[in-house]
């Protein structure tokens, strides 16, 4: 019960998040002059990098993930099953 | 039919050709094409927002139409898929929301503008954030699945709306490169388009991976509900 409430929590905070973001890039309060061409190849580079980077570790990770629970579940379900078999005889 | 990793045949080939898409896709997106004229190394982020957009696109055409299909078949398959697909596009949404600025940042000189694109997929990803807030907290699953298959349809006209919101409503975001007007892909220089095209496979593939495994995980916590309230 804790951990699903944890979980909703979670979504909100992700929600709140995002899109405090949002409003806030939209001040652009920070945003400055820059454009294309003051942009170096290494500042410009590193973050387009760290994004496929973190995009594609992100979805190995949560593959595994729902692999483990998956498998996690399926025990689950075996061992159910069993405990039906068994009280039933 | 599951393989000793716990996933299916059919999960497996896919995951095999996701892992082989995805080193491709990065050596022809950092390697073969050419660094854009204008935009600089910026532009490399096109081969990862667009991706991410048509799997919004599709997520939502999925998670619509199993829906549908759940409002008049009711059952629970089409349901969970509908649930599957709507979430593993809110994953793809959000990519699409923090890789536009990233881009639109040395490009327009702001991260973030009102234009109607924008805009549009904002209102789209919190249409997918009610929509998991809905599943979450409505406690009868019958009445979440009926509420969410409402909400997807809701959020399913949107879609188009962004499609063409370039078209309707001229604004910053560039027009549409892929399924424009002018027909697929029109103007987009041959090396540019292999490179998109690989990227866009293999996110395709990806979301196809991601999308049976949430699947079977919403099946399987089901079964084990129905178990346990069978012992109870």
């Amino acid at each position: 019960m804790e951990r699903h409430f944890h979980a909703r929590l979670r979504l909100v905070a992700a929600f709140l998040l995002l899109s405090f973001c949002v409003v806030f890039a939209s001040g652009q309060a920070w945003a400055g002059e820059a454009l294309v061409g003051d942009v170096t190849l290494w500042r410009n580079a590193h973050f387009v990098v760290a994004a496929y980077g973190a995009v594609w570790l992100g979805t190995v990770l949560y593959i595994l993930h729902l692999l483990r629970r998956i498998a996690a579940l399926e025990r689950d379900i075996a061992r159910l099953q069993a405990d039906q078999k068994r009280t039933s005889s | 039919m599951t393989t000793k990793t716990g996933l299916s045949r059919p999960q497996t080939a896919l995951t095999i050709l996701a892992a082989v898409g995805f080193p491709i896709s990065l050596y022809l997106i950092f390697v073969v094409t050419p660094l854009d004229a204008e935009l600089g190394f910026t532009q490399k982020i096109f081969y990862f927002h667009v991706p991410c957009a048509w799997i919004t696109y599709l997520a939502f055409f999925i998670g619509s139409g199993s829906g549908v299909a759940y409002l008049l078949r009711r059952s629970r398959r089409w349901d969970h898929l509908a649930h599957a697909s709507i979430e593993v596009g809110t994953v793809f949404t959000t990519l699409v929301l923090v890789t536009g600025p990233l881009w639109a940042r040395p490009a327009w000189g702001a991260y973030w503008v009102w234009d109607a694109r924008l805009t549009t997929t904002f209102v789209l990803w919190l249409i997918e954030i009610a929509y998991l807030l809905l599943r979450e907290f409505v406690e009868e699953p019958e009445k979440a699945a009926r509420f969410c298959a409402v909400l997807g349809l809701l959020g399913a006209l949107d879609v188009p709306v962004i499609h063409f919101s370039v078209v309707l409503w001229r604004g910053l975001h560039p027009e549409a490169v892929v399924l424009s007007q002018r027909g697929f892909a029109s103007g987009l220089p041959a090396d540019f388009l292999v490179a998109l095209v690989v990227s866009l496979a293999t996110f395709t593939v990806l979301f196809g991976v991601m999308l049976s495994l949430r699947y079977r995980v919403l099946r399987a916590t089901e079964q084990v509900d129905y178990l346990r309230c069978g012992a109870g």
